[in-house]
């Protein structure tokens, strides 16, 4: 082995501390990040029937099942709730252990929780392809799903705050601030939404107001903290640098806080809502620039000097993509909820485009980082093989690249010609073919991409690989010394 | 209805409450002061600023993936 030197007693205990740590984590971690993968391949399954049926609607038509109205709806919920959601559970729980300084406890709360969430994805699906849906954009899940849903969430909640209460003494890093904050706003838009929109509808185009209350703050005020926690964590450990400035951290943090809640009204623009809901979301979308700037430069001036970090370390390189993407993402979305500019893109596949920018380009490729930092230190074994992991990455990048720019030029172009009433409106969707094309073949790329993740997954998990010479955990102090 | 607004009424003081309560903790229990210091929170004696805790997989299953020793002597691999 490579000879290091012996670590003092104290940097022993450290590093003890920290496997017990990890090890404490391995069960309900790995089962929320299973199940996100179990959910992805599902979910990315019913993206590709979706993308294909928009240019040859007449594909798989046959089965009421398998028709666009309710394969989208399957792939928005697959991933967002499938997904998205137990992957940063999954991160949020390990980041919290590691935090909070202390072995996690009350793991049968978490695996309750796991399987409830699970359960309620399951059933939903179900629903929607069964024709269940509710038809509430990012809530088609009917209620005797979404109440398994929040059930399973508000055990993850209450974990949460039993283990910070555990936590040893020592600063609250300002991840566990956007940890909380998640795992306090999920609840309320979830609870407040169904009730509002589910339980005791309200009427009118106040619907609309909810519903797009939701269906923004779910991205801004659910995945995004969690990714932000977790690029805050992983960049400056991964490069042994503290972060560039913690005091631009907590003001983006509370800057957040302060103004995402007011974006959803951008979704309806020049809708029949009252015309102040419109102008305090777009002034609160412009807002955003703040909390999104502060990110932006900490991330850089932590990074700067230690770019080449990103050819050795694939936690690195993915989390470094997604951090760059949340600030291109936000910066076009301020953009795009000024009048001007909302007036060619709105209703175009150029928002589609933006969304897949955010949950794709920034969220999921976050994830995949923390992941790739954090499953070998549960299961104690090296990830199999580079090429898998290098293949992964350039297929995401590569993939999510041509998708965002193909559906943002097709988009300008669908928008400028529908504003023009000269045009027949079938000749314009004939003309977003092309794009839609290269959609498609993006969408096969990031598939393909997240094959090799899931290889990887799964060999990890079963430690595949030749017997290395010795153990390939971090932080098992004891096995280092030989 | 009522039911309805007295509800979401009831749930909006509760969070806002808590909200209120979590901004006030930080503050009393020094949060926002000594910021550096929190920000170098994150690492320990055994994984101490200066030293890297990632990289890719050696080829072919090469020895253990050791942060402390191996990737900082690996050649090509150290990182400012």
């Amino acid at each position: 082995m490579t000879s290091f030197p012996a670590p003092t007693p104290s940097a022993q205990a450290d590093a003890l501390d920290r496997a017990a740590i990890d090890a404490s984590c391995r069960v309900p971690v790995l089962l929320f990040f299973a199940s996100a993968n179990f959910w992805l391949f599902f979910g990315s399954i019913f993206a590709l029937l979706a993308s294909i049926k928009l240019t040859n609607p007449e594909f798989l038509t046959d089965s009421a099942w398998l028709t666009f109205g309710r394969v989208r709806p399957a792939h928005l919920n697959a991933v967002a709730y499938g997904w998205a959601s137990p992957a940063a559970i999954g991160v949020a729980i390990w980041l919290m252990a590691r935090l909070c300084r202390a072995p996690l406890r009350h793991a049968r709360i978490l695996i309750a929780a796991a399987l409830l969430w699970n359960l309620g994805v399951a059933v939903g699906i179900g629903a929607i392809l069964a024709g269940q849906s509710t038809s509430v954009e990012w809530l088609e899940f009917p209620s005797y799903a979404a109440i398994l849903l929040f059930i399973g969430y508000a055990f993850v909640t209450v974990w949460a705050l039993l283990m910070f209460r555990e936590r040893r003494p020592g600063h609250v890093y300002v991840s566990q601030w956007y940890i909380f904050g998640a795992l306090f706003w999920f609840p309320w838009l979830y609870g407040v939404t169904n009730l509002m929109l589910i339980v005791w509808p309200v009427q009118g185009s106040v619907q609309a107001i909810i519903n797009w209350w939701y269906g923004h703050n779910v991205l801004g005020l659910w995945f995004t903290p969690i990714a932000i926690a977790s690029a805050y964590y992983m960049i400056p450990k991964i490069l042994g640098k503290p972060i560039h400035s913690y005091y631009l951290s907590i003001l983006g943090f509370w800057a957040l806080a302060l103004f995402y809640s007011w974006n959803g009204g951008h979704h309806l623009i020049g809708g029949p809502i009252p015309s102040w809901v419109q102008s305090a979301s777009i002034i609160a979308s412009v807002m955003m620039l703040i909390p999104v700037i502060a990110t932006a430069i900490n991330f850089h001036m932590t990074m700067v000097g230690s770019f080449s970090a990103l050819r050795t370390s694939p936690a690195l390189r993915f989390t470094v993509f997604g951090a760059m993407s949340y600030t291109i993402v936000s910066v076009q979305g301020s953009s795009m909820a000024l009048r001007s500019l909302n007036k060619i893109t709105h209703f175009t596949h150029y928002t589609i485009g933006h969304s897949h920018l955010g949950m794709y380009a920034f969220f999921t490729m976050t994830m995949f980082g923390a992941m790739y930092y954090i499953i070998p230190r549960l299961v104690r074994w090296e990830w199999p093989s580079a090429f898998l992991i290098k293949a992964h990455f350039w297929l995401a990048a590569s993939g999510i690249a041509i998708m965002v720019v193909s559906l943002t030029v097709g988009g300008v172009l669908q928008g400028l010609e529908l504003a023009d009433p000269k045009i027949p409106f079938l000749d314009i969707v004939v003309r977003t073919r092309p794009w839609l094309h290269a959609r498609s073949g993006s969408g096969a790329f990031l598939f393909m991409g997240q094959l090799a993740f899931l290889l990887s997954f799964i060999l990890i998990l079963l430690r595949a690989g030749r017997r290395r010479e010795g153990p390939t955990l971090l932080g098992d102090a004891a096995s280092r010394r030989s | 209805m009522t039911i309805a607004l007295v509800t979401l009424f009831l749930l909006v003081i509760a969070f806002s409450a808590i909200a209120i309560w979590a901004f006030g903790w930080a503050a009393r229990t020094g949060q926002f002061q000594n910021l550096e210091k929190g920000a170098r929170s994150i690492f320990a004696l055994d994984e101490p600023i200066g030293q890297p805790t990632d990289r890719f997989p050696p080829k072919g299953g090469g020895p253990a993936f050791d942060p402390a020793g191996d990737l900082t002597t690996r050649p090509g691999s150290v990182m400012r």
